[in-house]
């Protein structure tokens, strides 16, 4: 949890594309998620899987191995939510559970689709840091106290993070996890522990930050951003090469 | 029915050691436009209510502030922490029961909105468009009625365990079922319609969710044991009272 957690972050942080606007990564990954849903294609939803893999492994310079694994982690959900797609029961005479060659198809469709938004989505998160997604939310005219909460929570995620991985060492040592009552115990005086820690640290980090002058605003520096032309072409590209492969099928059907 | 059980049976032992069962986040990409819009449409009374409760706190007192990113952070955490079990299978607690009685509901309607959005990018659990459809189930339903049930066991001056465990239990399995209704909502099956459907999506999760939601209410009820024990005057901070 704590690995899978900084690294996602370490990676946002050394994408290529971190210099580029933000909001322009933003409107892309929202483009392709709607065209991806809208659409509801076998064959598209495919395309953006595979080119999407392409992007983040060649472009954005992730390891492949790193990037299936971070597809792995909706199977679970979509595997079931397939079968609950795929699988029709009827009750009367009796009760009987089937699968017709229509259900399966809609099945896998919804499946491909999925995985499809997914891979867009985390196009997103390994080329945008949350600093950047949260100004983004400033710029859409999202209410101040919100994306305030936004950023100072994300700060605290690491920090609870590390305090909950601390508080988890130190109970393991103490043979804490040794069988399943105790383990149940310890989980829960680990939570109740955390809450106290995170409670006194949030008093704290008021102080620190009226010791620093703040007033009820927070400001951050933003690292420069730029609009580089051809990567937004690039962009626009892809985007249209989404419509042209939708025309073609559909001139297929006909 | 016994070919039912057998099914149920054997998913559950392939899915018993299957790692990290996020199953009750509709992931990006599973729902159609339209349901992503009415779920959004429909979660957000209960967004502006709780963003007045919370921007009411922060007019009373400026430090709250820390205090409600604390109480996020903490609501992310805890939903991704791994439940010890025995058969070596890893759930999680939704955290959303112990965050409504700790801080009530509509604040936590809020910071669950916020904790969502971080699961999506940071964890690719939900997802942007789904994220109305989360925000309903996990950060609205669940919550809300907790802390009801909660509050109206507190009128009966029920015994406080009691209280919690019937609030968290109820509010995980309410969770469970929403989220049921709303894949047998937007994948209605050919023959029974919506509510065959709805069955279908309560049968195949309810080997993973049945059993968290008795653990997370047993857990719920220590954590609140254990906070009432050590630490009142924190307690009393962010407005929990105890019961006399």
């Amino acid at each position: 949890m704590k690995n899978h957690f900084e690294r996602i972050d370490n990676l946002a942080y050394q994408s290529p594309f971190i210099k580029y606007s933000a909001m322009s990564k933003f409107i892309f990954t929202i483009t392709i998620l709607l065209l991806c849903l809208y659409f509801n294609d076998i064959v598209i939803s495919c395309y953006i899987i595979i080119t999407m893999l392409l992007i983040n492994v060649l472009k954005n310079n992730i390891k492949i191995q790193q990037y299936i694994t971070m597809l792995s982690i909706p199977f679970v959900f979509v595997f079931f939510g397939c079968i609950a797609i795929a699988v029709e029961i009827q009750f009367k005479p009796h009760i009987t559970i089937y699968v017709t060659k229509q259900t399966l198809l809609k099945s896998i469709c919804v499946m491909a689709r999925t995985f499809g938004a997914v891979s867009a989505l985390y196009f997103l998160t390994l080329s945008t840091p949350i600093y950047q997604i949260v100004s983004v939310f400033q710029k859409l005219h999202i209410p101040k106290i919100l994306t305030e909460l936004m950023y100072i929570t994300y700060r605290y995620l690491f920090i609870l993070i590390e305090v909950q991985h601390q508080l988890k060492i130190a109970a393991m040592s103490r043979l804490g996890y040794c069988d399943i009552v105790t383990s149940f115990k310890t989980f829960c005086s680990c939570i109740a522990n955390l809450l106290l820690l995170s409670l006194k640290k949030a008093q704290q980090h008021y102080q620190a930050m009226e010791a620093r002058c703040y007033t009820g605003e927070l400001l951050f520096l933003q690292q420069k951003q730029t609009n580089n032309k051809i990567i937004t072409v690039k962009g626009v590209l892809y985007i249209l090469s989404i419509l042209l492969l939708k025309i073609v099928l559909r001139g297929q059907a006909l | 029915m016994k070919k039912l059980m057998f099914f149920i049976i054997t998913f559950s032992a392939i899915f018993g050691i299957l790692p990290n069962v996020y199953a009750m986040h509709i992931m990006e990409g599973y729902l159609a436009p339209s349901h992503c819009i009415a779920w959004g449409v429909l979660s957000l009374p209960f967004l502006v209510l709780g963003f007045h409760r919370i921007q009411k706190l922060l007019e009373n007192d400026r430090k709250n502030i820390t205090l409600l990113a604390m109480a996020a952070a903490f609501i992310f955490v805890i939903s991704s922490l791994k439940i010890p079990s025995v058969t070596g299978s890893c759930s999680h607690m939704t955290g959303t029961a112990l965050g409504a009685i700790l801080f009530g509901a509509s604040p936590v309607a809020v910071l669950g909105i916020i904790v969502l959005l971080f699961q999506a990018i940071l964890l690719a659990h939900g997802g942007l468009t789904t994220l109305g459809a989360n925000v309903f189930s996990m950060a609205i339903a669940g919550p809300f009625l907790s802390y009801a049930i909660y509050k109206i066991c507190k009128k009966c001056r029920a015994n406080t365990k009691v209280s919690v465990f019937i609030a968290a239990f109820l509010g995980d399995f309410f969770t469970y079922c929403i989220t049921s209704i709303q894949l047998g909502i937007a994948y209605p099956s050919v023959e029974g319609g919506i509510v065959s459907s709805v069955f279908k999506f309560l049968g195949v999760f309810a080997p993973t969710q049945l059993p968290l939601a008795i653990i997370e209410g047993i857990l719920t009820v220590i954590i609140i044991i254990i906070l009432e024990t050590y630490a009142l005057p924190e307690m009393k901070l962010i407005g929990f009272e105890k019961e006399v």
